[in-house]
């Protein structure tokens, strides 16, 4: 038997017994969510919330020091985080344009893929560009600090080791090291979180498109 | 408040709409709860930018299919139940011609990508096919050669169906 001989009796299968009362649909309007845009959506706020936080924690901690070295490193680190939100909150708005309009499925799809790749482009570049910041301030800052901590004074170790080049490759192999596990294990995390579901919906689209 | 009381009242007269979906993206009782509270959630949400300029069933096809495509399945945490093993007649009048062959079509509408699913969905609902490229976002023409191919797919299936039983 062909399809179109079932149509109507296919459709009515389908729709089964409309079982929800006005009282279910009410309760449901502001219960948990549980689709990839409710769920990027609260991983944005997180993200968001968590990078504003650091980012006045970082700057309470810049002006608590006196010491150039940490002030300075503090407030870049502040800035970073900083940046960091405000390319989340463009990020929130596109996912809010996204879900507060009914979009064709085709564009909700391109968006969608588009959406979340920016978002774990995003996250990792901040993740791995951390580490190298990170440790160009603590070498360099550190090196041309102008004003030396009373305890550093009592080091008489310092000069040898200024001097000792295996020190030197030490810190080399243990930056390399440092950044090449927060590299892959940056990769590795988002790859657990999103990459199935953005293979998928590529697909999709892929799918939506063959002529 | 009188936003939310007339998108409550509409949705309970379209449900229907939503419980379609819902059956036939997903396969456990559970699932299928999760994607009518989020297919509802999204709707709402969406539904203080509804102008009316569509009719409020093709808007609400449009947030179901959106939130059913893109629904961030949990790990299955039972056995897969088939959509058609769910349905009550499926047992009960598993002897009438007419059933199995029904049977046969869910069977092989259940086993198509979600892309399709979506296209049939609203073939089944006599939508044109300019209709149903406006909900998709392809042209008619797109669709009209992707309802061709799904309904070789589906005679194919349910061929196969039958000859497995």
């Amino acid at each position: 038997m062909e399809l179109d001989e079932l149509k109507s009796q296919l459709n009515n299968k389908l729709s089964g017994e409309s079982s929800k009362t006005v009282q279910d649909i009410g309760g449901m309007l502001l219960k948990r969510r549980g689709s990839l845009v409710s769920k990027l959506t609260r991983n944005l706020y997180l993200e968001m919330a968590l990078a504003l936080l650091f980012g006045i924690f970082f700057i309470y901690l810049a002006n608590s020091t006196t010491i150039f070295t940490l002030k300075t490193c503090f407030a870049i680190v502040a800035v970073v985080c900083f940046v960091f939100a405000i390319a989340i909150a463009l990020l929130i708005k596109k996912v809010s344009w996204l879900s507060n309009e009914a979009h064709p499925l085709i564009t909700s799809l391109e968006e969608l893929i588009k959406i979340l790749r920016l978002f774990v482009k995003r996250y990792f570049q901040f993740i791995v560009l951390l580490v190298p910041v990170c440790f160009f301030i603590s070498y360099w800052i550190g090196y041309n600090e102008p004003v030396r901590p009373r305890y550093n004074q009592n080091f008489s170790s310092v000069n040898s080791i200024q001097t000792d080049i295996t020190v030197y490759w030490f810190f080399v192999v243990y930056s390399i090291a440092i950044i090449a596990g927060v590299f892959f294990f940056a990769k590795w995390y988002l790859r657990k979180l999103y990459l199935k579901y953005i293979n998928e919906l590529r697909a999709q689209l892929r799918d939506l498109k063959e002529d | 408040m009188q936003l939310q009381q007339q998108f409550i009242a509409l949705l309970n007269q379209h449900q229907g709409i939503v419980h379609k979906v819902c059956n036939l993206y997903m396969d456990s009782v559970t699932d299928r709860e999760d994607l009518f509270q989020e297919i509802t959630y999204q709707a709402f949400k969406a539904f203080k930018n509804f102008k009316g300029k569509a009719k409020f069933s093709t808007w609400l096809y449009r947030v179901a299919l959106n939130t059913a495509i893109t629904f961030y399945r949990k790990e299955k945490r039972q056995p897969e139940v088939l959509m058609y093993d769910l349905l009550p007649e499926a047992q009960t009048e598993a002897n009438d011609p007419i059933e199995e062959q029904l049977q046969a079509m869910y069977k092989a509408i259940g086993k198509l990508s979600n892309t399709d699913k979506a296209i049939i969905m609203l073939y089944l609902e006599d939508y044109s096919y300019n209709e149903i490229s406006e909900v998709v976002g392809i042209t008619a023409n797109n669709v009209a050669v992707k309802m061709n191919r799904i309904k070789s797919k589906l005679k194919e299936q349910t061929h196969k169906i039958f000859e497995n039983a």
